[in-house]
């Protein structure tokens, strides 16, 4: 009966534990935010070794992945966005939680995704006993003092959902938005420029540091101070043709995060030489009239008898010439100022289309393959 | 009602009209930098794709601006001004392809006299602004025998391509088409095809500038016409005609001193006597 009895408990022993393997596994709780990460030292794919606990003072991700698993895949570009957000302050671990991604394998691997991070191998099998690991990625973020704060997984909108936990992680100030506008995109040389904006909270009394690029990568720091409602507003000159960058850089506070605007482009055009043109114009002039006056201009007569009068050939028939009527005489009188009309014309047509002196500019300056019959 | 000969105090007409022409192609190539480079149209058919091209080519802009379908105001500002000051002056004392033409020319001096047809620039302007239309590119600049001289062809010896472009070797015909063509009349691009010689030409007629014929006195022995390298077949058209360049070789030519420049407000007093009815 004993016996009959042990071996029944046994039996059901036997099968409850069998019963709790997967079962174990389908429930295994991933570590709560606040629970400190547990230590590890694992060997990295170049032959040195990771300890997190000598990562204090920067912020880890933790990334559980295996190099055929696909939402990992699909996970890199949000990683490596992350990484590109956060250059200092912050590390990246990816480890392997695949026995059969050997070194040779993840280095491939690294080549072919361009991972820039450390990658281990799991030789403990800690994901699954330390920190509860069942799918693939996992994402552990934790905190400069080892401590667990965030924990994801999958592969989808890794960058939208981490980002802002690592970035609250890395500095705790609330983070700032700055805008920027030019009074003007497209400028001629001498202009002076507006820049303003706002920043989101508005930061009384902060100041805003506008960067201005010249065309020759010269920077200028204008410093303007923000106002009660968080806008802005500084002035340059644009003294210089070509391509100007502009952005506004909020440096932070201690109450704040920094921020930067998006750069803005100037364009600006040469101005147009109105005083070589106009000087131009009278040294034409002059020189034109001293040819006329000194070489081309009939002399007065003097002392010659005048010329018959063209009635001595009346005799011969040739009836006088008519007298112009008085539309013949008004259009003589229109054709003879003509040219002061069409002068005018001419010199509004200039003032008009002088904003279209940088477009001819440029066909002088940019050699036109069309024109030379290789383009 | 003799006109004294109209001779210069310290030069010949001829020897002004050279040394105008030698400061037109020095001028005109004065970009070798880029802060030489203006947005200036130039009154010259000069190829602004040239190296040391300084100044925009008035009929290469216009293109351009047909392209763009914008209205080229400064463009046409500016040669507006220019040709109402001098009328077609430029063509004969400025435009170093017509010194090129000058220079060529004078190898061969038997040249056929050939007569002339004004309205073919015209119908080349009209055909290229089309097809500058039509195409959306400068399909006339892919012809023209100044870009061939003044920029395709630096362009081979700067840069060597190898092999050469198709569209070089049109430009080595054009030109060579357009040598061959100086050789046996003169000035024959001015004449038949340039098409900014049929833009400035019209405005002879109303320009500040004009040219004075005393015919009271003219003994019709055609001196004046037998000089005129456009080919001018008709004392009356001297100074109007679009095809005048208003060169001053009839001026030279006239043993009587007959014919003058003249200016604005004086330029009515063109004689003209009156046939018997």
């Amino acid at each position: 009966m004993d016996a009959v009895l042990l071996s029944g408990i046994s039996r059901l022993a036997l099968a409850l534990l069998l019963l709790s393997i997967p079962l174990r596994a389908s429930v295994s709780i991933l570590l709560s935010p606040g629970t400190p990460a547990p230590d590890f030292t694992l060997p990295d794919i170049d032959g040195g070794s990771f300890t997190l606990s000598e990562q204090r003072g920067t912020v880890i991700l933790l990334d559980f992945f295996f190099i055929e698993c696909s939402s990992c895949k699909v996970a890199l570009p949000d990683v490596k966005q992350l990484l590109a957000d956060f250059p200092s302050g912050f590390r990246i671990v990816s480890i392997t939680i695949e026995p059969g991604d050997t070194e040779a394998k993840l280095k491939q691997y690294r080549g072919q995704e361009g991972i820039a991070w450390t990658i281990l191998r799991d030789t403990l099998q800690m994901y699954s006993s330390s920190y509860s690991v069942s799918v693939a990625p996992t994402f552990y973020v934790i905190d400069a003092i080892g401590v667990v704060r965030f924990v994801k997984t999958g592969g989808i909108d890794v960058y939208e959902i981490l980002r802002p936990q690592i970035a609250y992680l890395i500095d705790p100030r609330p983070a700032t938005q700055l805008t920027a506008q030019l009074s003007a995109t497209t400028v001629e040389a001498g202009s002076t420029v507006t820049v303003s904006g706002s920043i989101t909270p508005p930061i009384g009394g902060g100041t805003v540091s506008v960067r201005v690029t010249r065309p020759d990568s010269t920077t200028t720091d204008l410093s303007a101070t923000i106002g009660s409602g968080g806008s802005y507003s500084g002035s340059f000159l644009a003294d210089k043709e070509g391509s100007w960058k502009v952005k506004a850089i909020f440096a932070g506070d201690a109450a704040h995060q920094p921020s930067e605007s998006a750069e803005l482009e100037l364009v600006v055009k040469p101005s147009i030489p109105w005083l070589l043109i106009g000087g131009g114009v009278v040294v034409i002039a002059l020189v034109a009239g001293t040819v006329w006056y000194f070489i081309l201009r009939k002399p007065p007569r003097t002392g010659e008898p005048p010329p018959p009068p063209p009635t001595a050939m009346e005799p011969l028939g040739i009836p006088p010439a008519p007298v112009p009527t008085r539309s013949l005489q008004l259009f003589s009188t229109a054709a003879t100022f003509a040219p002061v009309a069409l002068l005018g014309v001419s010199a509004a047509a200039i003032v008009f289309g002088a904003d279209q002196y940088a477009w001819i500019q440029v066909y002088v300056r940019v050699l036109c393959t069309t024109c030379i019959g290789v383009g | 009602m003799h006109r004294r000969r109209v001779t210069p105090i310290f030069l010949k007409l001829s020897d002004l009209r050279k040394g105008a022409q030698v400061l037109g192609f020095v001028v005109l190539n004065l970009g070798f930098t880029a802060a030489l480079k203006t947005g200036i149209v130039c009154p010259a058919l000069f190829c602004y794709a040239c190296p040391l091209a300084m100044f925009a080519c008035p009929f290469g802009t216009l293109q351009h601006f047909v392209v763009l379908a914008a209205v080229p105001l400064l463009a046409g500002g500016t040669i507006g001004l220019y040709t109402t000051l001098l009328g077609r002056a430029f063509c004969g004392w400025f435009c170093p392809f017509g010194t090129v033409q000058d220079i060529i020319g004078k190898l061969n001096s038997k040249k056929l006299r050939v007569s002339n047809f004004p309205w073919m620039k015209f119908v080349v302007l009209g055909a290229a602004l089309v097809a500058a239309y039509v195409t959306t590119e400068t399909v006339f600049c892919r012809f023209c025998p100044s870009g061939s001289l003044f920029a395709a062809f630096p362009y081979v010896f700067m840069n060597a391509p190898s092999p050469i472009p198709a569209g070089i070797w049109v430009h080595v015909a054009t030109f060579l088409v357009v040598v061959f063509g100086v050789l046996l009349i003169e000035r024959v691009w001015c004449r038949y095809l340039c098409p900014v010689g049929a833009i400035f030409g019209p405005f002879n007629k109303v320009s500040f500038l004009s040219m004075k014929v005393d015919l009271s006195a003219c003994g019709d022995c055609k001196q004046c016409l037998r000089a005129c390298p456009m080919g001018i077949d008709n004392v009356e058209a001297i100074g109007s005609s679009t095809d005048c360049t208003r060169c001053g070789k009839c001026i030279e030519a006239c043993r009587k001193g007959l014919i003058r420049y003249g200016m604005w407000l004086a330029k009515s007093d063109i004689e003209v006597p009156k046939s018997p009815t």
